[in-house]
């Protein structure tokens, strides 16, 4: 290097000098602002008739909310007095819209477990982004539960209604969350203690679809589910359509027979007498519904069956004999009484090995969203779709 | 190559692009706490800058490519345990993710007391993802 090289380098040494890492570019302003937003995660079980809504904030693993909500959605008339609803709220939803049934026009967004109303489906999901985060200044990441194989269209559907709402989505099936909502992690590597992630078969009888997956160590495919698309709502037209042959003009509205429904049904032997007391043209009337129901709810089970078989015959043969005895009912359909007694024992009268069915217990109505809370405290970054308004 | 190719004649001026890369090294030496690296760098940069080279320009050059060096460091913190999680699993799982292409559902091997769920969850994504290569 010549002395010249070596002068410049003095020089430059004395004008030059080499910024320090304390004089970095600050991060933007946009990540700065998304870093100062509160997370709050959403497991949401969206039902044809109800909802269930749980809430967490990120770094905690309670349950911050959890609620239940009639998915429905009530137009107030016109014409209505003032004071009559409540704050004089042009829309209602829930037990509010239900409770205020004459001055509503009562909308159900979803029809067989995928919304068959957006404008309505909108309105609920924004209802319960307000119950989820009532500042509205979080960013709200949630897993939705979808029926098992939903298609790509009803997906769109979802992602479409929950923009603008939710923050970021993911969409997994119902069955498999209720797996992952039945699964007690406190009992995970416990002798004896059986992982339903990892070998079982869960069927999820709804309002609208009754969904059933196997479930067996790694996401199902397509080939592991069916979803079929009669459940809690086909019985009950069956019930009104019997009801209206036996007792012509008797008046009595959907609500009032799904009521019946959850009171009364049964599957297995007909059962007699039922005897339901009415109110028809303003006077009460007993009614014998025991072959309605009876009807009705086996109707179900000659659904559900063949299509428990064909998924048991699917299964993985180095693992069906257990999985055969984790055979877990689950939704609203797990209330019928004597469904888990009646399918296991059609399953050990056509042969199949030592079968055991049961009923997914008192939380039915919480596992999907409570494997959606799950879901959502575990997923990764890059799993989370965004949703762009 | 021979090193008579690598030289650059004393009377031509190195580029940004050249002095911008340099700048970047030194912030990557800093910035994992290779301080001799850093001076050595610095020297060779010192070296190579033209006299008339104005003071500003390489302050608004540091500042970029410092900037670059932490948003990339950001990345590999992130990306980086996916990466080795997921090269791992892949290496564990190299006998049976080779039949799942042929058939997932016959050849899942997971019979662990606990599965992850974000595992779980990627499993779900390919499979939508293919389900649409196929639409597609």
């Amino acid at each position: 290097m010549s002395s010249a090289t070596v002068d410049k380098s003095v020089d430059k040494t004395e004008r030059i000098t080499m910024p320090s890492p304390s004089s970095a570019a600050p991060a933007t302003a946009a990540a700065s602002r998304r870093s100062d937003r509160k997370v709050v995660f959403v497991g949401f079980d969206l039902g044809t008739n109800k909802s269930c809504l749980l809430t967490g904030a990120s770094g905690s693993q309670d349950i911050v909310g959890s609620k239940i909500v009639p998915t429905v959605v009530g137009y107030v008339r016109d014409g209505i007095v003032d004071g009559i609803i409540a704050g004089n709220a042009s829309v209602l939803y829930g037990e509010e819209a239900l409770r205020n049934l004459l001055h509503v026009n009562l909308v159900s967004p979803l029809a067989n477990g995928v919304i068959a109303h957006r404008e309505a489906a909108r309105d609920f999901l924004q209802h319960i982004r307000s119950l989820a985060d009532p500042t509205s200044s979080a960013e709200i990441r949630a897993v939705v539960g979808i029926p098992a194989n939903a298609d790509e269209a009803a997906r769109e559907d979802i992602r479409l209604c929950a923009t603008g709402v939710f923050d970021r989505i993911l969409l997994i099936p119902e069955p498999f969350l209720a797996a992952l909502g039945y699964r007690d992690d406190s009992r995970l590597g416990q002798p004896g203690y059986v992982d339903p992630v990892t070998n079982s078969l869960f069927i999820d009888i709804g309002g609208g679809t009754s969904d059933l997956c196997l479930v067996q160590g790694y996401f199902p495919t397509r080939d592991d589910q069916i979803s079929i698309p009669f459940a809690g709502d086909a019985i009950d037209e069956l019930m009104r359509q019997d009801i209206e042959r036996v007792y012509p003009n008797n008046g009595l509205t959907a609500l009032r027979i799904r009521e019946i429904k959850e009171n009364h049904s049964y599957i297995g032997p007909i059962r007699k007498p039922i005897d339901v007391k009415v109110i028809m043209g303003g006077k009460s009337h007993t009614l014998e519904l025991g072959e309605v129901i009876g009807r009705a709810c086996n109707t179900l089970m000659d659904k559900i069956y063949p299509a428990l078989t064909a998924l048991i015959t699917h299964a993985s043969s180095d693992g069906v004999v257990t999985l055969l005895q984790n055979i877990i009912i689950t939704g609203g359909g797990s209330q019928i009484k004597g469904i888990d007694t009646v399918l296991q024992k059609k399953l050990a009268d056509d042969g199949f090995e030592s079968p055991k069915v049961r009923l997914a217990g008192q939380d039915y109505k919480r596992y999907v969203a409570i494997g959606a809370l799950k879901a959502a405290r575990a997923a990764r970054e890059n799993q989370w779709q965004y949703l762009l308004a | 190559m021979t090193e008579s190719a690598l030289q650059l004649p004393v009377n031509i001026e190195p580029p940004d692009e050249d002095i911008a890369r340099l700048c970047r090294q030194i912030c990557l030496c800093r910035a994992r706490s290779q301080s001799a690296e850093a001076a050595r760098l610095e020297k060779i940069l010192r070296n190579r800058l033209p006299s008339e080279f104005n003071p500003e320009t390489l302050q608004q050059i540091f500042q970029t490519e410092q900037r670059r060096v932490i948003d990339a460091l950001m990345l590999v913190e992130l990306l980086g345990p996916m990466l080795i999680e997921r090269f791992a699993s892949v290496a564990s799982d190299k006998p049976a993710a080779h039949a799942a292409a042929a058939s997932p559902s016959r050849t899942a091997a997971r019979r662990a007391s606990s599965l992850d769920i974000a595992d779980l969850i990627d499993g779900m994504l390919a499979q939508e993802q293919a389900a649409r290569g196929h639409a597609a």
